[in-house]
């Protein structure tokens, strides 16, 4: 039973990492492709290498937080991670119709907590939830004042004279954002694998992580990105780097402490920032809301689908 | 009958020639059509959630400039046009839109379904049918593709050339019947009644099918009657394809919640696996 129990974590797993991987397509290279600098194909392929080099190379901080950071690993169970994953998986899909503001950060951590609540095990409340709440907390705010700074950096007349390289400048900084998706997002989908001891490398982790989140990419990136494309305003290049470096550098501290947050969130504060150095109120009171809501509504769908689907397949299944 | 239609687009390849298709619905009556355009929110969360600004006046510029060109076609065939841009949900909005413009048809486009296609049941145009007051002409886009070289005006009076009437007798198939003499007046002048038996006792019918012929031929049709035994559906379909039948014309069956659920197997296979239009009528 414990091979089926290991081969629905991975498949839940699996699936959850390909689904990051197609949605934030246009988060991470959205504006490169709004301004018509880059073709599908390719920015999906760059989606692809970048993620999976920020997977493979910096995304073990995450995969000990979700592995072994929100409960200790003694009591991270096969059949508690296949919970967790089938959690994610199953919100994941079952948003698809609902359409509601969930972070996929926010999930992957509050199915391990429902997960634990359910198997009774102690959860890191105080330290790793509490510092985890902070981040998710700053993401936005944190995201708009480095999106106003940069943007008011790009527009230094000195660089006036690069214009022409700009363009590549926001491709690279696109490319940068795919890299600190890979390094923020990777954890949430393999954190698990880490945490049960079923791979013992966060390396490798990261790098199967990785490989799924690039195969996202590939296969259900182009079709977002050509409709990302039709339907955003198109950012001057200036604020457009502005606000995919500050998603980026928003994520990739996240990331590097250890705090996966939500990639959208830190685009949305971006944004606001790079928005109102031109004047421009970019965010409003829904989107605000919105934000105050996933924070909620995010931990609480996870919790409670993660805890009721353990409390009851463990006694149907004969699970201690 | 036809004073007034509704036609939802997403301004899909063959958008345009089938809007040109219903012209000829002129001389049946048809003054005014009213092209709505429905500007899908749910289906844009992912990018708002993305952080991406959406850019709603470039949507609604865009689809203006689409619906222009349509206008001005339908304009230039002396039809009154309205065009309407509106954000929400695409079922919603179409049946908010049918009811507030107290259209007489609803004109939706379909693919035929394949294997593949059947494992995915519940496309817009099925919903529309379920849940719309009026009828629904379901035009059927890769049979425009199989003409594609004609000029529209062939094509115009091909949809309309040789109707397929299957008829079980039911309230739903008499209002269907009800549409055939206006059918007449844009161009057709042919008409196979179709009755499949799916049982052996079945006592009168050679009568009734009679009866009907006779009724047609008095409005001027050439009529043929199919009386067939199997599965009503695919019986349906194979005439349909076997005579080369411009248009199937038929009740929707189902009555009251259940109509809601199940608007009639049969109606709802013949829509989903045939090559012809179907008019759908409640």
């Amino acid at each position: 039973m414990e091979t089926v129990y290991l081969i629905g974590m991975v498949l839940s797993g699996l699936f959850f990492g390909w689904t990051i991987g197609s949605h934030y397509t246009g988060a991470v290279m959205g504006t490169a492709f709004g301004a018509k600098l880059i073709k599908p194909r390719n920015a999906t392929i760059l989606i692809a290498i970048f993620v999976l080099l920020g997977s493979t190379l910096e995304s073990h901080n995450v995969v000990t937080t979700v592995g072994t950071g929100v409960i200790e690993a003694k009591y991270m169970t096969i059949f508690g991670a296949m919970i967790m994953m089938l959690t994610a998986a199953l919100v994941t899909a079952a948003n698809t119709w609902l359409k509601l503001p969930v972070s996929t950060s926010q999930l992957a951590i509050f199915s391990v907590v429902g997960a634990a609540m359910g198997m009774k095990a102690q959860v890191q409340w105080e330290t790793t939830i509490l510092a985890l709440a902070i981040t998710w907390v700053g993401t936005p705010i944190v995201g708009a004042i480095l999106g106003f700074v940069l943007t008011k950096v790009m527009d230094i007349s000195i660089l006036k004279k690069f214009e022409k390289t700009k363009k590549y400048l926001l491709i690279i900084v696109c490319c940068y954002a795919a890299y600190t998706l890979g390094c923020n997002n990777t954890g949430n989908a393999v954190g698990v694998f880490f945490g049960t001891g079923a791979i013992k490398s966060k390396m490798l982790a990261g790098f199967i992580g990785g490989v799924v989140m690039a195969i996202g990419a590939l296969t259900w990136g182009r079709p977002l990105l050509e409709k990302v494309g039709l339907h955003i305003v198109s950012l001057d290049i200036n604020s457009a780097v502005g606000a995919q470096l500050a998603q980026g550098i928003t994520a990739h501290i996240a990331a590097s402490l250890g705090y996966p947050t939500s990639m959208n969130q830190a685009m949305i504060g971006g944004i606001a920032g790079a928005g109102l150095c031109r004047g421009i109120k970019a965010i409003n009171m829904k989107t605000m809301k919105e934000i105050v809501v996933s924070w909620f509504l995010t931990p609480v769908i996870g919790a409670i689908v993660a805890f009721v689907l353990y409390s009851l397949l463990s006694p149907l299944l004969g699970v201690k | 009958m036809f004073k007034k239609i509704l036609y939802p687009t997403k301004f899909e390849e063959f958008a345009l020639p089938i809007l040109k298709n219903l012209t000829c619905l002129k001389a049946g009556g048809l003054e005014e059509v009213i092209i709505v355009n429905v500007i899908e929110t749910e289906s844009l969360l992912i990018i708002r959630d993305s952080g991406l600004p959406l850019d709603f006046d470039r949507i609604r510029d865009s689809a203006q400039r689409k619906m222009g060109t349509y206008a001005e076609y339908l304009k230039a065939e002396g039809i009154a046009v309205k065009t309407k841009i509106v954000e929400g949900s695409l079922l919603p909005e179409i049946l908010k839109a049918a009811d507030e413009e107290d259209v007489s048809l609803i004109v939706a486009g379909r693919q035929k379904r394949d294997i593949l296609g059947e494992l995915f049941v519940g496309s817009t145009t099925d919903r529309i049918i379920r849940r719309s007051a009026v009828p629904v002409l379901v035009a059927k886009y890769h049979v425009l593709k199989e003409i594609a070289g004609e000029t529209t005006e062939q094509y115009c009076t091909n949809m309309f050339r040789k109707i397929l009437y299957p008829t079980d007798w039911s309230s739903s198939a008499e209002r269907a019947k009800q549409y055939i003499p206006a059918l007449h007046r844009v161009g057709a002048s042919e008409i196979i009644i179709m009755h499949v038996l799916e049982t052996e006792f079945d006592l009168g019918i050679k009568e009734k099918l009679s009866a009907l012929k006779q009724e047609f031929q008095s409005q001027g049709f050439k009529v043929s009657v199919q009386l067939l035994k199997g599965k009503p559906y695919r019986e349906i379909n194979r005439i349909a394809t076997e005579e080369d039948v411009s248009l199937i014309v038929m009740g929707s069956h189902g009555k009251g919640f259940m109509e809601v659920i199940f608007w009639g197997s049969v109606s709802q296979r013949v829509v989903e696996y045939s090559e012809k239009p179907v008019l759908v009528v409640k």
